[in-house]
């Protein structure tokens, strides 16, 4: 448990799709087990503008996200960008709220919803700032089946935009992407690892293209190996002792 | 969340009892209803799962209550409803409109426009001065107060310490989405606000980053007729040349729009109850010919 949680830093990993997957494992399970080892996984479903997609669709978008303990949302692909800033951005202080309320709850023995609303000002306030200056590291496991087409390019600018609007938070941020399918033969791959440079994410995800089918479940087994490569010392100590210092 | 009329909300910790009478609004991270309190009160209630957002705005919403600018806030509480935990908390329920609905048929006069900016200017000026940039700018966040003839600002969930990362925003009013800047909050990004606010309301409709430039919208202004002193000042405040709201309103407030100066000395209310009145006396306008 908590083997990536634990380095101090956010980890999520967002698969956005316009399916259903077709190939490889369930999704679903895929999503449970990350989540076991402490990522967050949260997907965006978009919305296709033909009307195509079906309950199905619905079903396990939402299953992931279930799963993943992380966020769905449904969005026309004009709105990706903006959808995905508010997802990272959610779910960082979701994960941090989580954090904040364990060990709130193993210091003053309360449940952070138990506290009087008027004396939750001071742990707000810490949530909001940790949020901002805690390193945050994103998967954006993106779907690169047929049914992309039309839309890998306004997709592949709106990676671009999260990493330009990442870059003003005052704690590092990194994004990976990985494209299922893969370059090649592959049913995924990682067409850039981790990194805090716009252009060079610019410049690695321009090979992707569309074309195949959809191998939604490799593609978030191969995000949590991605993960867990990167797991480095950990800081949960500080953390500890920052929520005591603003709570006491 | 609610849907029922005469549905109870009960405050988990304060045990006070408000009746639902209408939703007035739903947005990014809850919803609003009108309400009737213990007191036979009438209250606006915002009510949300998220808690930060609702225990922040709550906050914002009481430093700045002696300013007028924004709703007068009371309770902060919690609601328990099937198992599941809200929060909410009830401020001033603001009887008049929003922007967007004065805007509607696009009938202000020019003059009204320009008053409605130089009182914003005013408002987020003082703001400012704290420290704070109001980042969501909107239409719909812009409340004609009609029993206290003042402009009103509703949503204080967008106000951030300058230097910070700004995390609402609306696209059509955000520079970064422009590329004219970062979105870190700062005197600049907050005039980069008004000064779209003001362009879109000129133009009488909405502006699309990713379908415009801003070059062109300086061209558009241009072709308007309105003084040439304007185009440099909203010039300068789209470029981020420009840093302090109160050269803004100087700017603003001088120009000479149908023979008459704005500034002329009048105080914000007496200037928005001008406005309430061309708004009104339009709304009955359009009310007369769709008949
Ligand atoms: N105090 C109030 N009195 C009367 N009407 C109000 C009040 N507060 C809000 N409203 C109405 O409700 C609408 C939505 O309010 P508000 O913007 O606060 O919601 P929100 O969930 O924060 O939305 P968003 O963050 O997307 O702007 C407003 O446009 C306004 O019409």
């Amino acid at each position: 448990m908590d083997l990536i949680k634990g380095s101090g830093e956010i980890k999520q990993i967002i698969v956005i799709t316009d399916g259903r997957s077709n190939i490889g494992g369930s999704p679903i399970e895929a999503a449970a087990r990350a989540n076991k080892l402490g990522a967050v996984v949260s997907t965006i479903a978009i919305i296709n503008n033909d009307g195509s997609g079906d309950e199905r669709d619905i079903e396990e978008v939402e299953g992931i996200a279930r799963a993943g303990c992380g966020l769905c949302e449904y969005t026309h692909i004009e709105n990706l960008g903006r959808t995905m800033k508010m997802m990272t951005q959610k779910t960082a202080q979701k994960t941090i709220e989580q954090i904040v309320s364990r060990q709130l709850k193993s210091i003053v023995g309360v449940d952070m919803q138990a506290l009087e609303p008027n004396s939750r000002f001071k742990i707000v306030d810490f949530i909001e700032k940790y949020g901002d200056s805690i390193n945050l590291k994103c998967i954006i496991a993106l779907d690169t089946s047929g049914s992309m087409k039309n839309k890998l390019d306004t997709a592949k600018k709106s990676l671009y935009d999260l990493m330009e609007s990442l870059k003003y938070r005052q704690g590092k941020s990194s994004i990976a992407v990985i494209s299922y399918p893969g370059v090649g033969e592959q049913a995924c791959s990682v067409v850039c690892d981790f990194t805090e440079d716009s252009a060079e994410l610019r410049e690695r995800i321009e090979i992707m293209r569309a074309g195949g089918g959809t191998p939604t479940g490799p593609a978030i087994d191969m995000a949590v190996r991605l993960m867990l490569e990167e797991v480095g010392p950990s800081n949960q100590g500080r953390l500890v002792e920052e929520i005591e210092s603003c709570y006491v | 969340m609610y849907s029922n009329k005469y549905d109870i909300i009960t405050g988990k910790w304060t045990n006070k009892r408000y009746m639902l009478l209408k939703k007035l609004g739903a947005g990014g991270i809850g919803e609003i209803y009108l309400v009737q309190g213990p007191d036979m009160r009438l209250y606006a209630l915002k009510l949300s799962t998220d808690m930060v957002s609702i225990t922040k705005e709550y906050k914002y919403l009481k430093k700045f209550g002696d300013t007028k600018h924004f709703p007068e806030v009371y309770e902060l509480d919690d609601l328990e409803k099937k198992g599941k935990l809200y929060h909410f908390f009830t401020m001033e329920y603001i009887q008049g409109y929003t922007l967007k609905q004065a805007m509607k048929n696009n009938l202000l006069s020019i003059k009204a426009k320009f008053r409605i900016i130089c009182i914003l200017t005013k408002m987020l000026k003082v703001l400012n001065d704290y420290g704070y940039v109001y980042t969501d700018l909107k239409y719909e966040n812009i409340m004609i107060d009609r029993r206290n003839n003042l402009l009103r600002l509703v949503d204080a969930g967008s106000i951030t310490e300058i230097g910070r990362i700004v995390k609402e925003f609306t696209p059509m009013y955000d520079r970064a989405s422009w590329g004219k800047g970062t979105r870190i909050a700062d005197c600049s990004y907050q005039l980069f606000t008004l000064a779209l606010l003001f362009l879109s309301m000129l133009f009488g409709r909405n502006l699309d980053p990713d379908k415009e430039k801003i070059e062109q919208l300086i061209k558009g202004l241009k072709r308007l007729p309105l003084p040439h002193r304007l185009n440099e000042v909203i010039k300068k405040s789209l470029d981020g040349r420009l840093r302090d709201c109160s050269i803004f309103y100087n700017e603003i407030s001088s120009i000479r729009v149908d023979g008459l100066k704005l500034h002329a000395g009048l105080t914000a209310a007496l200037n928005a109850a001008i406005i309430m009145l061309t708004v009104s006396l339009l709304l009955l306008g359009t009310i007369f010919v769709y008949r």
